[in-house]
Parts: C-alpha cells; structure tokens; sequence
C-alpha cells in the first residue's frame, strides 16, 4: 500500500506542497529504483529524473494519484536502464563493534545474497517484487505500475518467488 | 532457529517474503540521498536569465508594444482605401471648381450682344435726315436693314 497519500484535492499549485511530496517519497524512489538497477548510481539519477517530472506534472496530479504517478515513472525509467550492469554488493554497512553486530552482520549477508538473486530475474519480474513484496504495494497498486493487469502481476509474482527461492538454494 | 536455518537458502515462502520485506528497511545512503536532493532542487529552480536574453526579450518586447500601438492607425488607413469611391466622387466632384462656368461667363462678358430689336409694324418706313443735309437714312421692316441715301 501506498505509504504517503495526500488528502484528497490538495493540488500541486505551490513550491511548499512540491517539498512536501519530495520529502514524503524520496526513500522510497530511491530504493525502488536500487531494488530495480542494483546501484546507487542509476538510482539517484532515475529518483532525481522522477521527481523532476513530477515538478512539471504537479499541477495535474492530486492526492494519491501522485504516489501511483510516481511509483509508475520511476519504474519506467528503471526498466529503460536495465542494460547497465547489474552491481548488488553496494549495500551500506552499518557500524561494527556494536551490540548485536553477529546478528546484524548475519542480516546484512543474507541481504546481499537476496540481492544477488533478484539481479538473476527477468527486469520486469524484479521490479514487481519489489513493488509488491518490499514495498508492499497492492497487486493492483503493481499492476498500474507496471501497466500490467492484476493476474498478470500474480503470475510473475509466483514466478519470480519460485526463481529465488531457487536461486537461493543454489538450484539456478 | 539455528544461524544456518536463517540463510537466505534455507528460508520458506514466508521467510523469502520476510526477508524482502526487511530490504524495505534499509536506508539509502545519507550522501545519495543529498545528492538527488541537490540534484532535484537545482533542476526545478527557476533558471536565471543571462543579461543578454534579457536584453534581445526587452527588444522584442518594445517592438511588439510599438507594432500594437501602431497598429489601429494603419487599420483606419487601410479602411479608408478600401472605401467604395462612388461615396468619395461627388464630394470631389462637388467642391471642384466648375471649370466650364467661367469661361462661358467671360465668353459672355468679351462678346457684345446684340440687342434684342423689336420688330417694326409691317410696312412702316421711316425716313430721317438727322445730321447731313445729303444722307438719307431709310428704316425698312426689317428692324435689321437700314438704307442710307448718300448724296452730295
């Protein structure tokens, strides 16, 4: 589900409800569009051309239609650069030494190697687990992402679960 | 659970999805995250205008208000050559001087007429010798034939 809506007629007519959007949704842009390019890089380059359109588009777009409108253009612009090379170990480190560090290193790996994995599915089948099972939007909040129909969203879904799942197990 | 149990290859379906769901967590680097805002606010300023583009702007501006300013005068002007002539010919024609009037006038002035004579009673002659003793002057019908006798 959309973590940021808008109340509903609240139109883009000023530069403060702009920084207010920006704010709102520039972590999630910018890590769906890493989930999707595997790199930091691409990613901030996709999150700034999203939210440049999003400035030029503001004033026709309200409430939580923009987080649909958002969430969609940063996926097409992923989707467009997916002939970069697929880079997944770029994951920040936290801090070692602290309490807790096994564990968190432990988590941190287990990280990059899910990582790893979705850099092995098929472009548009990572960008609808990421939009569904990390960012948890609804099915047909992916659809319209996608420009896919819901069924066609489950399927790739169940796919790409089964492809990691095998991944991971060292089966592929 | 055992730390092997917890690897990504020993995970079910829900711990797949567990796991996904905790990439969800992971912050973006601070330094890429000020990047895209720096990024985003430089694109979405208003860019400034370079003096130059003002400058040729201004120009363009002064000669769209003079063509706007001029521009009613020259529509009135061009209505009025469009103006059908037959309105604007008897005007003319009517303050023209009359160019045939005068000289018939002066014609009139520089001829000398001849003055109407009224006819005589039929067969009347009149004979008169007003200042010779030898002339004669004989006023026939004809108001027009006068005879005059010449005699030493």
């Amino acid at each position: 589900m959309f973590t940021v809506a808008l109340s509903p007629g609240l139109g883009l007519t000023r530069e403060a409800d702009f920084d207010a959007l920006f704010r709102a949704h520039e972590r999630a842009v910018l890590r769906t569009a890493y989930r999707v390019l595997g790199n930091w890089a691409d990613a901030e380059d996709v999150a700034q051309e999203a939210f440049v359109r999003l400035h030029r588009q503001a004033r026709h777009l309200e409430g939580p239609a923009v987080a649909a409108w958002l969430y969609r253009v940063t996926v097409n612009l992923c989707l467009d650069r997916v002939r970069s090379p697929w880079r997944p170990a770029e994951l920040v480190e936290t801090p070692s030494g602290e309490p807790g560090a096994e564990a968190e290193s432990i988590r941190l790996d287990q990280q990059r190697r899910l990582m790893g994995a979705l850099g092995k599915l098929a472009p548009r089948e990572r960008a609808a687990i990421v939009l569904r099972e990390i960012e948890g939007l609804t099915t047909a909040e992916v659809a319209a992402a996608l420009g896919s129909s819901e069924s066609t969203v489950r399927s790739q879904i169940s796919k790409a679960m089964d492809k990691l799942a095998a991944i991971l197990k060292g089966r592929v | 659970m055992t730390l092997e149990e917890r690897t990504p290859e020993h995970m079910q379906e829900n711990q797949l999805r567990d796991a996904l769901r905790g990439l969800r967590d992971h912050p973006p680097p601070p330094d890429s995250l000020a990047r895209v805002r720096l990024s985003v606010a430089r694109r979405t300023a208003p860019a400034p205008i370079p003096w130059r583009v003002a400058a040729v702007l201004a120009a363009l501006a002064l000669i769209a208000l003079l063509v706007t300013v001029r521009l009613p005068e020259a529509q009135t002007l061009t209505l009025t050559a469009q103006a059908p002539p037959l309105i604007v010919s008897p005007l003319i024609i009517s303050k023209a001087p009359p160019l045939v009037a005068p000289v018939a006038g002066k014609a009139a002035r520089s001829i000398p007429m001849r003055p109407t004579l009224a006819p005589r009673a039929a067969g009347t002659v009149r004979i008169e010798t007003p200042h010779a003793a030898g002339t004669v002057r004989i006023e026939t019908e004809d108001p027009e034939v006068v005879i005059y006798l010449i005699g030493d």
